[in-house]
């Protein structure tokens, strides 16, 4: 049945608006979780709130779960949606690079635009930031980036293949791992708050 | 941990240990294997000699197939009589893979100045599952300095060296149209230069 798009069930359009309201409904969702705040989002990065770790955590697994089990039933065929390369270095720099920025403006790109649609100046400052960013790179990357963006190519690579177990297994071993890390989450997240009254907490969007 | 955590935990973990049972994707891509990859490079089978072109050309063989791989403009300053301009990134468009799928009809050669841009069509295309194509070694510049430049062989140079530069002599007057006047004497070498196309083909059979 699916992917609606590249099976040509749905055209274009339709496509298009398909992922406006979906990226509208992803919005308010994060502004709802409290996304859009910058305490709550770092807080991952100092101990005091696990919730982005537990929320992006299951969401990847949800999803990795429900696409392999839709394969199996049908659903989905799974070799005719998007898989990109990979290219170890440049990710590896890219990911630290983005976990520095997360650090220091408590958004990701996603949120700081919901931050920003909420009208929150910090937000619409890392927006701004972002911009720059965007178009320091689109005109640099010829003489900067391309060599780097290009090396240390894997191909298409899977983590379950390269390790030589089976898909599902993998993605049973990444829910385990998944559940002991919202476990010890809690407990890092219940000591470092100990001593905290419940104004700071407050303060913090706890 | 709040009871809808638990309650959502359990649900994905039934999805994993679900998943655990089922077997793989087939992934949908054909990775490419590094040993298959060089065996492709050390072809050497691939290449057709500036002497293999200009005969065929001069034959009029009507299975033969220049491709230049060069950028439109190149093609526009100067190509190989016959040949058609299929650039190397457009090589994967409809129609120009319905061409190269012709290949068991006729003789596809591709071209470029030197041999590595026509190489890497030809890897490219034949990774692609294209097969029975051919590349010009030495391209366009062997072209000019092999086949319409020859270099006369030392006087001690066996006689089929000398075959193969008169040959060239001819080749360089059919191509270029120079020294017309003569006639006659451009014609005869490549009468005679055809017999030991035979030659070589018989040659090829026995061993």
């Amino acid at each position: 049945m699916g992917p609606l798009y590249p099976l040509g069930i749905i055209n274009e359009n339709v496509n298009l608006l398909t992922a406006f309201f979906i990226g509208v409904l992803f919005g308010g969702m994060l502004e709802a979780a409290g996304f859009t705040n910058t305490r709550k989002l770092a807080g991952v990065f100092y101990g005091y709130d696990m919730t982005v770790l537990k929320v992006f955590f299951t969401a990847a697994l949800t999803a990795a779960a429900g696409l392999f089990l839709m394969h199996h039933y049908g659903l989905i065929d799974l070799t005719k949606v998007f898989y990109p390369h990979t290219y170890w270095l440049p990710t590896l720099i890219g990911g630290l690079l983005m976990a520095l920025g997360f650090i220091i403006g408590g958004f990701c790109p996603g949120t700081s635009f919901c931050a920003a649609s909420t009208g929150k100046i910090d937000g619409i400052v890392f927006v701004v930031g972002v911009f720059i960013g965007i178009y320091f790179y689109a005109f640099t990357y010829e003489p900067l980036f391309e060599k780097l963006r290009n090396s240390t190519a894997m191909g298409q690579v899977n983590v379950a293949d390269w390790l030589g177990i089976s898909q599902g297994l993998f993605i049973l071993i990444m829910i385990v791992i998944a559940i002991a890390s919202f476990i010890f989450g809690d407990w890092v997240q219940k000591k470092v708050n100990q001593n905290k009254s419940p104004e700071d907490l407050e303060d913090l969007g706890l | 941990m709040k009871k809808t955590s638990i309650f959502i935990l359990t649900l994905l973990f039934i999805g994993g240990l679900w998943s655990a049972f089922l077997p793989n994707v087939q992934t949908h891509v054909e990775r490419v294997n590094a040993k298959d990859l060089l065996n492709l490079v050390n072809y050497s089978e691939r290449y057709l000699s500036v002497d293999d072109i200009a005969r065929s050309l001069m034959q009029q063989d009507q299975f033969l197939l220049l491709i230049d791989v060069r950028k439109p403009e190149q093609y526009k300053e100067f190509t190989l009589p016959g040949a058609i301009n299929i650039p190397i990134d457009s090589l994967f468009l409809q129609k120009n893979l319905q061409l190269l799928s012709g290949a068991d009809v006729y003789t596809i050669v591709f071209f470029s100045n030197g041999s590595s841009l026509a190489d890497k069509a030809w890897l490219i295309a034949t990774a692609a599952g294209y097969n029975n194509l051919y590349v010009l070694k030495g391209g366009l510049n062997a072209w000019f300095n092999e086949l319409l430049q020859p270099k006369r062989p030392a006087d001690w140079a066996t006689k089929e060296e000398f075959d193969k530069y008169n040959f060239r002599l001819a080749a360089a007057r059919y191509f270029t149209g120079a020294s017309g006047t003569d006639d006659a004497t451009s014609s005869k070498p490549v009468v005679k230069v055809q017999v030991p196309v035979k030659k070589k083909q018989v040659g090829g059979g026995c061993e």
